[in-house]
């Protein structure tokens, strides 16, 4: 009986899921699907890959100094005799975790400022705009640099300097999607039906500024990789023994040239995901652009009617 | 037979779509004669924007064309495309439906037509700006004689078509009027002299008042040059009126031609007569109209009988599953129908008739209480003649006074339920400090000193063109927008700005929107949309159920239209969903904004028997607001008249649709009407009509 209604439910889903525009777009967008396969390789290895690893990522082996790579350590190891592979799944859970951390905190800043700055107007429109157009004349990873440096090197710091200098591009984007959507008629419908601010912005703004939202979010996950990575070889991030990719960048460039699998590791890894991230965003970007959806002869035909 | 100018066989248009195969066209045949001018008709879906494309060799990659389109004994379908493209820039021109899409923003009036004339007098040279991608002026170094002459014959053109040459040569598209712009694209049209225009609904986006005047020109151009006219239009009857012959296409099908005359009085194919019985012109006020039930079927799925079958009451077996035989009527043209009976008795369709008279026509939608989903559709109920019998009764009784019999009247005695007093809205043109300090600060009075009352019950017509005023007095009245002087009451209480009034307040008035589809929220449910007011007003889960039913009911819907979402409906469908929402928690007053600008004939007539039940059955009061005075005739008691802010003429329905007092309504009238101006107005002074 439950498992009759668990299959009906997951038929359902099922049926909703393939059958939605959106995700039927983005099945037939070739740089989304291999955006989405990167992408999603890269989280199973931040998941699963430390329970399958036999070594530890921060115990040192002396007695294992930079070993080229081999069966025993497919990647070789590095100065301290630490297994490079494993060091690497490790620093896809770091790398990605805080990437994804500052994406969410920026995501969530910029979404309300931009909500209420586009909703409200008036002077809070202008006052918020004027925070946004202030941080925004400095260069983001100028900008970073000193937040982190005034705050000292430590993982917490490195994710509050990218989020602080970050959220202003959602802001902008969510405001002017706001200031579209509030003028369409069913806002105004539903005003008219006695709905409340909050219940307007909840159920029909905010969804509505979703779409560019979640496109912006993901392009911006590479930029945040890279910023990390940036932040933490440069000795502001996380510290050594920490196996975070800027880091194993910075320590392994001394060995360059008697051991180029330590910088080749972690940098083909930043590569993969920075370019992972920016093809399953631009997948999404057309995917969820309505008026960009090729194929949909029948939207076509209603148009020329 | 007389050689065709233009002969259609067979014409297959396909779309390779994600949902499989859309038939735009399927099948359509038609001829053109020098000389003639054939409307080719329809409602909107049935493939007529397509097939228009498809002929003059404009249809995109991705559509699939099949079948022969001879224009002058050339075979269009295997000319090249070069040859395509000169006999577009000499002999084929195209006018099409909006006709400010169809000038390019950052190019003058002027320059638009130097270029047509130029490729038409040298179709062999392709035009170097199509070719770079843009002008590098050589035609001025090289002849400047012939570019000053080219300017001539465009300010010609211009004047030709009732523009001052001299002053719109260096106007921008968008310092254009809709009728202005269309009136440019005509002189485009014309400007090669061709020998065939192709006009796809070239005045549907335009004023009813404008709309008569473009086609009024329309008209006599067309006469005095004796130019070949494939006019489309999914107005049957504005097309009748002006064309020699009439096609009447049905998904992507012809389904009947013959002489205009012939099609109008006797209609032999059941869609026709169904069309043309869904007028409002011959209808008494608040009578309920006959309607065609149904929509246009899916042009994805593949139909082996008569695609009308399934909204055709006269449809059989053999129609449903056997291509429909076409029976060729001699002179009277031919007409693919299986079903004889039908077509050997036609019914005259003079549009009076108001019950079961009218063949081929289902009843609409009649408001039966509880039984109604299961009982309406085939035929007009019992109850749908009650109807228009109890409302044709009340709006008789407005201009006779009070009428105790019914409760839609006035109460003699009582405050009215809505009342506007010298309301005025004025906004800012230009009102910086700068200018305000310098004096030169400037307004525009979208409203100016607007008094208007509505009883409970009542129905409030406005009529008037666009920009006369009316969607600000909506505004008003709605609180989306705050007078700048002047009073709005509210059963006797002063109401302001939307944030200000009471909760009592904002849900007594119920709005619909012009645009039935963007009135509603793309991502919602219908189920989620009409509980959205029900949520709001405090209502439990199982109370909202019983009312979302009770409302899709009394809309004409049932509840498996409650899952989905506002694209997988029909436009009709939308605007019922919208009535729903709107009417939800009973307002008092319910303020429809140009309730069938957006929809088909038939649909229009839909919408119009579903407001006259809606009003009896839960007493509310209508403000219609419409440019269309034949719909807002039809449905209101009283009528104010709108032009530029004012209201010029007030009064009750019958009265001003009888007896107008101005001759700006008046113009509305005829416009409504569809009948062409006895006495037109010369084209050229039109800008200086003066109405009063």
């Amino acid at each position: 009986m439950s498992a009759s209604r668990l299959r009906s439910a997951h038929r359902a889903f099922r049926q909703e899921c393939l059958t939605h525009p959106t995700i039927l777009a983005l099945c037939r967008n070739p740089s989304a699907v291999a955006g989405g396969v990167v992408v999603t390789a890269l989280a199973v290895l931040a998941i699963v890959g430390p329970f399958v690893t036999p070594y530890d990522p921060t115990t040192q082996h002396l007695e294992n100094q930079l070993q080229a790579p081999s069966l025993a350590h497919p990647l070789g190891t590095d100065q301290l005799g630490r297994d490079v592979a494993t060091r690497v799944v490790y620093g896809a859970r770091l790398t990605l975790g805080i990437a994804l951390l500052v994406t969410v905190v920026r995501l969530t800043i910029g979404v309300v400022v931009g909500l209420v700055a586009g909703y409200v107007g008036g002077w809070v429109d202008e006052a918020l705009m004027r925070v946004v157009d202030v941080l925004l004349a400095f260069p983001g990873i100028v900008l970073a640099l000193v937040v982190a440096g005034i705050l000292g090197p430590s993982l917490t710091n490195l994710v509050l300097a990218l989020a602080v200098v970050g959220w202003t591009r959602y802001a902008r984007v969510v405001r002017s999607s706001v200031l579209e959507v509030r003028e369409r008629p069913f806002v105004a419908a539903s005003r008219l039906t006695g709905a409340s601010r909050w219940r307007v912005v909840r159920r029909h703004v905010l969804p509505n500024v979703a779409g560019p939202v979640v496109v912006l979010a993901t392009l911006d996950l590479g930029g945040v990789i890279l910023a990390a990575a940036g932040l933490s070889f440069l000795g502001l991030g996380a510290q050594p023994p920490a196996p975070e990719w800027g880091t194993m960048l910075a320590t392994g460039r001394h060995h360059l040239r008697e051991a180029s699998w330590l910088v080749n590791a972690p940098g083909l890894a930043i590569v993969f995901a920075v370019l992972g991230s920016n093809l399953l965003g631009d997948g999404l970007r057309d995917a969820l652009d309505p008026t960009d959806r090729t194929g949909d002869a029948r939207t076509e035909v209603a148009r020329r009617d | 037979m007389t050689e065709s100018l233009l002969d259609v066989r067979d014409l297959c248009v396909q779309f390779k779509g994600s949902d499989g195969t859309v038939r735009a066209v399927d099948g359509l045949s038609l001829s053109v004669e020098a000389g003639e001018v054939v409307g080719l008709v329809g409602e909107s879906g049935c493939g007529k924007s397509a097939a228009v494309r498809a002929i003059a060799g404009l249809h995109g990659d991705d559509a699939q064309v099949e079948g022969t389109v001879t224009f002058d004994g050339t075979n269009l379908r295997e000319a090249p495309a070069e040859r395509l493209r000169q006999l577009r820039a000499t002999q084929i021109s195209t006018v099409f439906q909006d006709p400010a899409a169809t000038l390019t923003p950052t190019r003058t009036v002027g320059s638009h037509l130097r270029e047509v004339l130029r490729l038409a007098d040298r179709p062999a040279e392709r035009s170097l700006r199509s070719v770079t991608g843009f002008d590098l002026g050589l035609g001025r170094v090289v002849g400047d004689n012939v570019d000053s002459d080219r300017r001539d014959r465009a300010a010609a053109l211009l004047d030709n078509v009732g523009l001052d040459g001299s002053d719109f040569l260096d106007r921008y598209p968008h310092e254009l009027s809709g009728g202005e712009a269309q009136r440019v694209s005509l002189a485009l049209a014309l400007a090669s002299d061709p020998d065939l225009l192709l006009a796809d609904e070239p005045t549907t986006a335009l004023d009813a008042t404008t709309q008569m005047d473009v086609l009024d020109l329309l008209d006599d151009l067309v006469s005095e040059r004796d130019l070949t006219t494939l006019l489309v239009s999914h107005d049957l009857e504005l097309v009748g009126e002006r064309c020699d012959r009439v096609v009447v296409a049905y998904a992507g099908r012809t389904m009947e031609a013959g002489p205009a005359e012939r099609v109008l009085s006797t209609p032999r194919h059941p869609y026709t007569a169904a069309l043309l019985a869904c007028r409002l012109d011959g209808a008494d006020p608040g009578e309920t109209l006959p309607t065609v039930d149904g929509s246009v079927p899916d042009p994805t799925t593949e139909t082996a009988g008569c695609p009308f079958a399934s909204r055709c009451s006269h449809a059989t077996d053999d129609c449903r599953s056997k291509a429909p035989p076409t029976m060729d009527l001699g002179d009277d043209g031919r007409v693919s129908c299986g079903e004889r009976d039908a077509i050997a008795a036609p019914e005259p369709a003079s549009a009076s008739t108001g019950g079961d008279a009218t063949t081929g026509i289902a009843g609409g939608a009649a408001l039966d209480d509880d039984t109604a989903c299961a009982s309406r559709s085939r035929t007009i109920s019992v109850d749908g003649g009650e109807l228009s019998f109890a409302h044709t009764g009340a709006s008789q009784s407005a201009d006779a006074g009070q009428s105790p019999s019914t409760d839609r009247s006035l109460p003699a005695d009582g405050e009215p339920l809505l009342e506007l007093e010298d309301v005025s809205k004025r906004y800012p043109i230009d009102d910086s400090w700068l200018a305000r300090l310098r004096g030169t600060d400037r307004y525009t009075d979208a409203v100016d000193d607007v008094s208007l009352s509505v009883g409970g019950g009542e129905t409030l017509g406005i009529v008037g063109e666009s920009g006369a005023g009316k969607s600000t007095v909506i505004d008003l009245i709605t609180g989306l927008d705050t007078p700048t002087s002047g009073r709005i009451q509210l059963a006797g209480k002063p109401i302001g700005a939307l944030g200000d009034r009471s909760r009592e307040q904002v849900v007594s008035i119920g709005r619909l929107f012009q645009h039935p589809r963007s009135s509603l929220d793309p991502r919602q449910r219908v189920r989620t949309a009409i509980e959205e007011p029900l949520v709001e007003a405090g209502w439990e889960s199982t109370r909202c159920e019983d009312r979302i039913r009770e409302l899709l009911t009394l809309v004409g819907l049932d509840n498996r239209h409650a899952d989905r979402r506002p694209d997988q409906l029909s436009g009709g469908q939308c605007q019922r969903v919208a009535l729903a929402r709107a009417l939800a928690l009973e307002p008092a007053l319910v303020v429809l904004d140009e309730p069938t600008a957006a929809l088909d004939v038939s649909v229009r007539a839909q919408v119009c028997n579903l407001l006259v039940g809606l009003q009896t059955h839960l007493d509310c009061a209508f403000v219609l607001v419409s440019h269309d005075l034949g719909v807002v005739g039809h449905l209101a008691d009283q009528i104010a008249v709108m032009r530029d802010g004012h209201v010029v003429e007030a009064g009750s329905a019958a009265v001003v649709c009888t007896d107008p007092e101005t001759a700006y309504t008046r113009r509305l009238l005829t416009a409504a009407s569809g009948v062409p101006d006895p006495n037109p107005a010369p084209p050229a002074n039109y800008q200086s009509l003066d109405y009063e």
